[in-house]
């Protein structure tokens, strides 16, 4: 009997015992290809973790220059301004799309080209770690649409002026909206990390405002090979917005088309371009 | 698929029975059903003032359920169980958005022969106090960590046994990654001979568990390390051990529990580790590669009338999940105890303390003294840092009971606390909650069937909230109906309190329940309306912050 579990203890030392073959860490890949990801960061000034969530987004955009655009909404959840904070990020339709986006466990949260990935429960999934390989996989999928935008700003009357065109590579089933956001970036304002206030924290990509409703302006329907489709959408930047000054200078336009078919919201092509070369 | 799934394990439980009932045709044992139904339904009716809104089944759903029907078959050391699970636009599972799905949520096939028991199926089990493996069910919180998979259990006498088993963890209707392996052996062993009249005795016990990360796992904490800059990559690997040696001693009136854990070096996700970005900058939250481990002892006296419990715990490293990328309460292995009182009361139970996985000194003492049957103290003292000193928690609780004769009851008290809110709820810039709640509960029996039970609660506190009064009134006319009426009320809001949005103050709001029971034989129906501020709610331990509710609350169990 007491040799049995002699035995039995020495075998499970041997099991522990047993070294693995270390895993190596690949390089990150370079991918080849004209398609653009859009990756929506919902966060908030009260988020804890959300400069984690920008840190990630920003390891993103530098391991994949010119593939990836960023938008940081701030919605609902953690976003009131904290007591240091001069301007308030909040945004109607940030608060819409935190709820289009759903569901997500907390922020920060992303949607990378707004899909659903597999294996996880979260639409808007809140490891940000895992942002990458969700944006690599994105990158790997094939380019259907070519897509640009022209800017004009009116630098008196604040009036800007969006000129789209998208030319379909294939033929595409289905409805597509085109969403137009303003984004700024280099804000300098109040933002919790964990626990500590950083009162001169630098906020990247901020949805300032929008051209399109929250959900895009309708686009086009099954689109075919070769089609150009175009749109034009125009509307003023407030001078202020929360309290704050926009600053022309360092905003953004952010375009793509999306997909409307009942649950089916993906982002099939994004562009970007600044309000003022 | 869920569905398929659930017809096919229906049909196999059936023939099942139908065999075993023709198999033992002539047999004594004529075996035996039994069952039990649960069911919960939420009507939801939105009040953006409290934050009950904002979420699907307030804006649109309105309605939400779930039901969880079991049913048992016992015949000649055969054991068959079978569990029917549906949720209808459910709030159980995430209190901020909604679940829909229904199958078969649990089965169960167990033979015991002799000496040698096997199972399959959804196997509940743990080892020592759970530290290193424990698979539960707590259906408040819609944790179901059941291992599918096999055991095997031998009796080696009367005093030894062995069990070991091997699965995946159950997450909702289907697994979560990562295979689970494990044996445990524990014993009993009188170290005094039968004529003495003195107790000591040991009851040792070792565990050893394992679990192994498929593929796909392995990928995604690969794309996690990559992306960090070489001096904070880790290498992720396959397999991570557990194993922990306990042993409760008993010695005449005085009892110890000690039990030690480790767990060897695996990666998993640290949310205060330092992470350097490509780009220079540093952030918070990274996963790293340590060891764990989790020391933890009870002592307890017991004499008449007098019991004394001082428990310890000390907790390092200790987050052992099925996929480290899983957070909050979801792929845990394992379930370390709380370390604070469990508190019944509305207000006493407002704050209470979640387990830290990763960094936790946490120290308990319990005194219970009954000099006769009428009088009864308790006091009970909670101390829990993190290892860098910070504190998390502190509670001095206390409580009189006299009870007289069969007319009357009181039990009255006052509980102090310290609560770290920005840990425990992750609330930036919230401050240490401190509270003075006194409270005092009365129950008048007028006759044997009848009576009436009352409660007054005040929590006095400047931060969250602010401080709150709660009354409850419960007449129980026995053996069917009870009533309740109770109301917590915003006496002197705080700065979580609700605005008013014309004028800027906050407002001082009551949350009402109205509520009725009633209960034949072993039926059980009630519907409450409830209106209920945020909170943290716990269940066996483990706890969670849940939004406001508003909205009627229906439900219904039955056993049989």
């Amino acid at each position: 009997m007491k040799k049995n579990i002699y035995l039995f203890i020495a075998s499970l030392f041997m099991i522990i015992s047993c070294v693995e073959q270390e895993i190596p860490i690949p390089e990150i890949p370079i991918i080849e290809t004209e398609r653009v990801v859009l990756l929506e960061e919902l966060t908030g000034v009260k988020c804890p973790n959300c400069p984690t969530g920008a840190a990630a987004a920003a390891d993103i955009l530098a391991n994949f220059p010119g593939q990836v655009i960023v938008v940081a909404q701030h919605g609902d959840l953690l976003t009131e301004p904290l007591s240091e904070s001069a301007c308030d990020f909040r945004l109607d339709e940030a608060k819409d799309l935190e709820q289009f986006l759903e569901p997500y466990f907390g922020k920060p949260a992303a949607t990378i080209n707004r899909t659903q990935i597999e294996g996880q429960t979260e639409f808007s999934p809140s490891l940000p770690s895992l942002w990458a390989s969700f944006v690599e996989d994105e990158l790997n999928k094939p380019h259907v649409l070519d897509l640009t935008a022209d800017v004009s700003y009116d630098v008196v009357s604040r009036e800007i002026t969006v000129d789209v065109a998208a030319l379909p590579r294939t033929d595409l089933e289905g409805s597509y909206n085109v969403s137009i956001m303003l984004t700024e970036g280099e804000i300098l304002d109040a933002q919790e990390d964990q626990g500590v206030i950083i009162e001169d924290y630098i906020h990247e990509h901020v949805l300032r405002a929008m051209l399109t409703p929250f959900d895009g302006s309708s686009f086009a329907t099954s689109p075919t090979e070769g089609n150009i489709i175009n749109g034009s959408f125009s509307g003023v930047i407030p001078a202020q917005i929360g309290g704050c000054d926009l600053d022309v200078n360092h905003m953004e336009v952010v375009v793509f088309v999306h997909r409307t078919d009942g649950s089916n919201k993906e982002v099939i092509q994004a562009f970007e371009e600044h309000v003022v070369e | 698929m869920t569905s398929r799934r659930s017809l096919k394990a229906v049909c196999f439980f059936f023939t099942l029975v139908f065999v075993l009932s023709f198999s033992f045709g002539y047999s004594q044992d004529k075996g035996s059903f039994t069952g039990g139904f649960t069911a919960n339904g939420n009507v939801f009716i939105r009040d953006s003032l409290i934050g009950a809104a904002d979420i699907p089944q307030y804006d649109n759903e309105l309605f939400g359920s779930e039901i969880w029907f079991n049913l048992n078959y016992r015949r000649s050391g055969y054991d068959l169980r079978i569990r029917f699970d549906a949720f209808n636009n459910s709030n159980l599972f995430n209190p901020n958005g909604t679940y829909t799905d229904e199958g078969i949520g649990y089965w169960y096939i167990g033979k015991q022969m002799d000496k040698l028991g096997i199972a399959v199926g959804h196997i509940y089990d743990q080892i020592g106090s759970g530290i290193i493996y424990r698979a539960y069910e707590q259906r408040p919180q819609l944790i179901d960590n059941a291992l599918v998979g096999a055991q095997i259990s031998y009796d080696f006498n009367d005093n030894w046994t062995a069990r070991a088993f091997t699965g995946r963890q159950r997450f909702l209707f289907g697994r979560n990654p990562g295979e689970i392996k494990g044996v445990a052996i524990e014993g009993f062993k009188n170290m005094m001979d039968s004529t003495s009249t003195k107790t000591f005795t040991l009851a040792p016990g070792f565990g050893f568990v394992n679990r192994s990360h498929d593929d796909s796992t392995i990928d995604k904490l690969v794309d996690i390390v990559k992306s960090y800059i070489p001096a904070e990559q880790v290498s992720p690997q396959f397999n991570t051990y557990a194993g922990s040696v306990y042993n409760t001693l008993t010695y005449n009136k005085i009892s110890l529990y000690t039990e030690i854990a480790v767990k060897s070096s695996e990666v998993f996700s640290d949310p205060t580790a330092i992470r350097t970005s490509v780009t220079g900058g540093t952030s918070f939250g990274r996963v790293i590669k340590e060891m764990g481990s989790v020391l933890y002892g009870s002592l307890s006296y017991a004499d008449k009338g007098l019991g004394i419990t001082l428990e310890a715990k000390h907790t390092e490293f200790f987050d052992f999940r099925t996929d480290p990328t899983l957070a909050q309460n979801f792929g845990l292995i394992n379930f370390i105890p709380p370390m604070n009182r469990f508190n019944t009361y509305r207000l006493t139970s407002r704050y209470s303390p979640a387990t830290q996985l990763l960094s936790e000194q946490a120290y308990q003492l319990d005194i219970r003294y009954s000099p006769n049957r009428k009088l009864g103290f308790n006091v009970n003292g909670s101390y829990i840092d993190d290892l860098a000193g910070n504190l998390l928690y502190r509670e001095i609780f206390t409580e009189i009971s006299y009870k007289k004769k069969r007319l009357w009851q009181i039990i009255a008290g006052v509980q102090l606390q310290q609560y770290n809110q920005e840990i425990y709820e992750v609330k930036p810039e919230a401050p240490i909650v401190e509270t003075l709640t006194p409270y005092v509960d009365f129950l008048y029996r007028f006759t044997r069937k009848k009576s009436i039970r009352v409660e007054a609660q005040y929590m006095s506190t400047e931060q969250d909230f602010g401080s709150w009064v709660f009354g409850l009134a419960e007449v129980g006319l026995a053996p069917h109906w009870i009533f309740e009426v109770s109301g917590m009320y915003n006496i002197s809001p705080g700065k979580s309190s609700p605005i008013d949005v014309e004028t800027g103050d906050s407002l001082k709001l009551l949350y009402p329940t109205l509520g009725v029971t009633f209960i034949q034989k072993s039926n059980r129906f009630s519907a409450r309306y409830v209106k209920q501020v945020e909170g943290v709610v716990c269940s066996g331990g483990v706890c969670r912050l849940e939004p406001a509710f508003s909205g009627v609350r229906m439900s219904m169990s039955s056993t049989f």
